[in-house]
């Protein structure tokens, strides 16, 4: 029994195996093809319950040759595996999740994106020769300045302590790398974020705006609660009251294709985003008003559908690979996100 | 200062200190008599070298026995999205359809609600359309049938578009049959391959509009003269931005309309000049050194009429096209700074 595991045959027929008599298993150690043509008797050879033997070694013909009965149900798609992994000595393996019949398959993806395509034969290539900056064969890089002091002075309490942070800031900003064909700035991630506060007054609005954005980004919403009690805002402590949506690759390209291409061409006098936006560390924020958010063409099909005055705004931060806001705006610059009025340095 | 700056630095402060100053030139010179209204571009002018501000008058090159030169690589960007290739449709298809069996059913009362018009609306439109359903009882047809196109099979042709999805909102009752026609009428778009594609003229720019294209020239002036990027010598005090520009107005005429990526080269070829074409001012120059800068192109063409370059052809390429008709040294040092698509 222990060269035979269930893994090499079908669950039927372990199943049927584990009833027989272990020892007289034991003994006789039978080959899998004799097994099968064990349990699988075909009309050509009869063998009769009295003279069934073992030494049949030629393979008789399956009653399943396609294998549906192999596991699970009926049906190439409607296998079910089992819902917990029970460990690498489980017979029962867990298939990859790039396999179809796998819980945690997510199919996709669906076609080619534009915008990515877009990035990937233009924007990237002139983006890193627009950020070239030449350095000799062979130079010697310099040695960057420790960026955490040390504590200086006498006291015996200085000794292996941590550094002391940047001076003048509470935060240490990020290094700067020259940029190579290794590190062109891309877009990483892309989060839709709705505080609707409409659902201080009637918690129904904090649905709407889970459907709202789970339908204009196509990915499942994530619930936030008020941290505190504001009561200037009628804001309650655990009252739920925010929604972010998190997208990465081919559907945040779709998603900023639909801001740049569909919505924000049907702003009434927009100027753009806000030059000064960003966070210094590459990731960019705009934001949309709830009549901006009703003309995303997946809200605009069935627009009755939405209580009145329950759609909220929205901002989407668009994360970038880039250190510096300066080329997170070239980057978005280049897929045709408008920028307006004072334009930051950094 | 010059001697203990860069050459780099100089510029930068040089350029800086200029741009000072203008402020106060204008302020202090006389307004001009009649503003005199000039057309904003003069076809008909003759070309004139653009003029350059020397920064470094004592500057010398170092000698070298090589000569250098400034190239313009300049493209089109694709226009239209790139084609999918056979296996990626069939990949696509497969993976819909294994969403639509994976997914929850499509929940019609949640996103219209009955006896509302735009439920009538989704319903009549929904009759006529092939739909797979997975849900149904033929829910294991789920592959194309011998000869169906995935893209038949999911109402995504012209036809099945405008029927489908079209919405008939602004129809009103009062309107006439050839009123709804035309209210219902979707612009065609045009196909992918337009008539410079049936046509192969390589001159128009309107050809292969799902690649990058690159302007490439040959001179008419010698018997074994080859295809290649617009090239121009380095003369003087001139970086390579302006050669490459300079190389390009000289090459082209002015009705191109482009614009230069970044200001460094984007690629390097050298090679020696054949036997008995050594020259220079002492008879020191053995060979010549390329750099490549790049350029995109928004609008206009070549003109050939009048260059100084002794152009006697151009041609709109894509990367496979330039191989064939580039040399074997040329294409290899060129090869890798053209993207794949």
């Amino acid at each position: 029994m222990a060269s035979i595991t269930p893994k090499m045959l079908p669950m039927n027929c372990a199943r049927y195996i584990k009833s027989l008599d272990s020892t007289f298993l034991q003994r006789s150690r039978p080959s899998i093809a004799a097994i099968n043509a064990f349990l699988f008797p075909t009309s050509s050879s009869t063998p009769t319950s009295s003279n069934r033997s073992f030494t049949t070694t030629a393979p008789l013909q399956k009653r399943d040759p396609a294998g549906h009965r192999r596991f699970g149900r009926v049906g190439r798609h409607q296998i079910r595996h089992p819902r917990y992994y029970r460990g690498p000595y489980h017979p029962h393996q867990p298939p990859k999740p790039s396999d179809p019949s796998s819980r945690e398959f997510v199919p996709g993806p669906f076609t080619s994106e534009r915008l990515w395509d877009h990035y990937n034969d233009t924007i990237a290539a002139d983006l890193m020769t627009m950020a070239y900056t030449h350095s000799a064969p062979h130079a010697v890089e310099k040695p960057q300045k420790d960026r955490l002091r040390k504590w200086e002075g006498d006291s015996p309490y200085f000794e292996n302590r941590p550094r002391r942070g940047p001076r003048g800031k509470d935060y240490l900003p990020l290094t700067h790398r020259p940029i190579t064909f290794r590190n062109v700035p891309r877009l990483e991630e892309v989060v839709l974020h709705c505080f609707s506060d409409a659902s201080t007054l009637n918690p129904l609005a904090i649905r709407v705006a889970i459907m709202a954005a789970q339908s204009i980004t196509g990915s499942k919403a994530n619930l936030h609660v008020a941290k505190a009690t504001v009561a200037a805002w009628k804001l309650k402590k655990d009252q739920q009251i925010a929604v972010t949506c998190r997208m990465s690759g081919p559907s945040m390209y779709r998603f900023l294709a639909t801001c740049i291409d569909v919505v924000m061409p049907r702003i009434k006098e927009y100027k753009g985003v806000k030059g000064t936006t960003g966070d210094r560390s590459g990731n960019l924020t705009f934001g949309f008003d709830p009549e901006v958010v009703a003309q995303f063409p997946e809200i605009e099909v069935n627009y009755d559908m939405y209580p009145a005055k329950m759609i909220p705004g929205c901002h989407i931060t668009c994360k970038t690979t880039a250190t510096s806001d300066r080329d997170a705006r070239m980057l978005l610059t280049a897929f045709g996100v408008p920028f307006y009025g004072k334009i930051k340095t950094y | 200062m010059m001697e203990s700056l860069c050459r780099r630095c100089f510029t930068r402060i040089a350029f800086q200190s200029r741009r000072s100053f203008a402020s106060i030139a204008t302020s202090s010179a006389a307004a001009p008599a009649e503003p005199s209204v000039e057309p904003l571009i003069d076809l008909d002018a003759p070309e004139e070298t653009p003029s350059y501000d020397d920064f470094l008058p004592d500057y010398k090159r170092p000698p070298s026995s090589f000569q250098l030169a400034a190239s313009t690589v300049i493209s089109r960007a694709p226009l239209l999205t790139r084609e999918l290739t056979p296996f990626e449709t069939e990949f696509f298809f497969y993976q819909r359809r294994l969403d639509k069996r994976l997914v929850k059913p499509f929940v019609r009362n949640f996103y219209f609600k009955p006896g509302t018009l735009a439920y009538d609306e989704w319903r009549r439109k929904r009759l006529g359309m092939k739909v797979y359903n997975p849900y149904g009882d033929e829910h294991w047809k789920d592959e194309l049938r011998y000869g169906d196109s995935p893209q038949e099979d999911e109402n995504m042709d012209y036809d099945s578009l405008v029927k489908y999805t079209v919405s008939g909102e602004d129809i009103s009752a009062s309107d006439t049959e050839e009123e709804i026609a035309a209210k219902k009428l979707m612009t065609k778009p045009l196909p992918r391959e337009t008539e410079a594609d049936i046509n192969n003229d390589t001159r128009s720019l309107n050809r292969q509009l799902s690649r990058t294209l690159y302007l490439l020239v040959k001179r008419g002036d010698r018997e074994n003269n080859t295809w290649k990027f617009p090239q121009a010598n380095i003369e003087g005090r001139q970086n390579l931005k302006q050669t490459a520009e300079g190389s390009l107005t000289k090459a082209c005429g002015r009705d191109m309309n482009y614009w230069m990526v970044g200001n460094v080269p984007i690629g390097y070829y050298d090679y020696q000049l054949p036997d008995g074409k050594a020259k220079g001012e002492n008879g020191e120059l053995t060979g010549k050194k390329v750099f490549f800068m790049k350029a995109r192109i928004f609008a206009g063409r070549p003109k050939l009429t009048g260059n100084k370059a002794n152009i006697a052809d151009y041609q709109w390429l894509t990367k496979e096209e330039i191989e064939g008709v580039v040399e074997k040294d040329y294409w290899k040092a060129i090869r890798r700074m053209l993207v794949t698509r």
